[in-house]
């Protein structure tokens, strides 16, 4: 039969669920009597009940794990395989066999916990280079386009005032590991609002950010 | 749900929800109360205890990872068990297609040697009610177990082994009660032909 034919009222089935303590009054009934007048459903049950108890016990096998010689033994095989490396491990391996413990008995948590520090202390220097340098980089770009900008329209106001500085969500979120960013603050003047400028279309064509109104805000994402 | 399960649920839902606001304490607790279950059925579907202990670590670390992700903090159990099954049958296929001379193969060497209380087990037949399986009756299950399609060897063992309720299988294997009942029922039969010598 097909896994994937679906049928509810197939006896098997019902015979299977009948093990589970799973049928209706009605479907008990029409097996009962599927089962009076059948001996080939009758053996059929009595196999599928012996399954159901061959698998029940061959799930009784205690879990063993010795986490301390994983460990050991996995170090010992990440290196070349020469035979003093093999002749530990082949020692490991006994000293295992004969020191197992349960799976419940093991501090996983204290192991679990020290990967993903070990991943979080490893990730973090790089992490902190893009997470700051990267918009810092982004953000002095820009300063330097609307100064230059500003610089050589001496006699008008300025257009943008420009500010960089951390988010004030940065130390809270980076505390947690997540990605932080720098914020640039724009603030248009009032006569370049009115007088509807044209922003310096260089630095701001590059990466990407457009004024916002009179004041606005805009942040480089990492 | 019992009131008692209820009350449990809650509890760790909370801690789900400290451990989701940074709280590793709170995580830990969560790696202490799941870790039985996590290492066997990792150990069920993969057959040894050095593959199970692998599997089940990263599945922690997984978990504390995209633990953001979890929207429901009352079905961190069947998530994470989702997680170690997701791992368990991943590591299953890399397995299967390694090269058969790898130092892996010392480790598993290793992992079948170590089964102390499964060799002292002496003639014990199918049909004894009580403990664990002889040696030879064991492996014949394990090997027709390997056999089973994933979907049918999880949910058996979910069920039949770890004794999960159906509905929980059922959000695990993220599929409805009635096909898990399908499932468990297919693995039956199918077993039962693999099985036939010892029935």
């Amino acid at each position: 039969m097909s896994p994937d034919a679906y049928n509810p009222d197939e006896l098997a089935f019902l015979l299977s669920r009948g093990l589970d303590g799973d049928l209706s009054p009605e479907e008990q009934r029409r097996l009962n009597e599927a089962l009076w007048q059948s001996d080939s459903l009758r053996s059929e049950a009595s196999k599928l009940e012996t399954v159901d108890r061959l698998v029940r016990r061959w799930g009784q096998e205690p879990v063993e794990v010795d986490w301390k010689h994983h460990a050991e033994l996995t170090s010992a095989c990440a290196g070349s395989a020469d035979d003093e490396r093999l002749d530990k491990v082949d020692d490991l391996l006994r000293r295992w066999r004969d020191q197992s413990v349960g799976a419940e008995e093991i501090d996983l948590a204290t192991v679990v916990l020290g990967r993903v520090r070990t991943e979080y202390r490893g990730a973090n220097p790089y992490r902190l280079v893009l997470r700051l340098g990267v918009p810092l980089a982004a953000a002095a770009a820009i300063a330097l386009v609307v100064t230059a900008t500003t610089w050589f329209t001496p006699a008008r106001e300025p257009i943008y005032r420009v500010t960089i500085g951390p988010s004030s969500w940065s130390a809270a979120l980076a505390e947690r590991g997540v990605e932080s960013r720098v914020v640039v603050s724009f603030a248009q003047s009032d006569e370049a609002a009115t007088t509807r400028q044209a922003p310096p279309a260089i630095g701001f064509a590059t990466i990407g950010v457009e004024p916002l109104g009179s004041a606005g805000e805009e942040s480089s994402p990492l | 749900m019992d009131a008692r399960l209820e009350v449990t649920k809650s509890s760790e839902a909370d801690l789900v929800r400290r451990a989701q606001g940074g709280d590793s304490a709170a995580f830990g607790s969560l790696v202490r109360s799941h870790q039985r279950r996590a290492v066997s059925l990792a150990y069920r579907l993969l057959g040894n205890a050095a593959d199970a202990a692998d599997v089940s670590q990263d599945a922690f670390v997984r978990a504390y990872r995209n633990l953001a992700q979890l929207d429901d903090p009352r079905r961190f159990g069947a998530w994470l068990m989702r997680v170690v099954s997701n791992l368990s049958l991943n590591y299953r296929r890399s397995r299967a297609t390694r090269a058969a001379t790898s130092l892996d193969d010392a480790l598993e060497v290793g992992a079948e040697v170590r089964r102390p209380a499964t060799r002292q087990r002496l003639s014990r037949g199918a049909n004894d009610d009580g403990g664990p399986l002889p040696e030879e009756l064991h492996d014949a299950v394990s090997r027709a177990l390997e056999r089973l399609p994933d979907k049918q060897r999880l949910a058996l063992i979910l069920f039949s082994v770890e004794g999960l309720p159906q509905k929980e299988v059922a959000d695990i294997l993220e599929c409805s009660v009635e096909l898990v009942k399908w499932n468990v029922f297919q693995a039956r039969n199918t077993l039962k032909e693999m099985l036939a010598e010892h029935l």
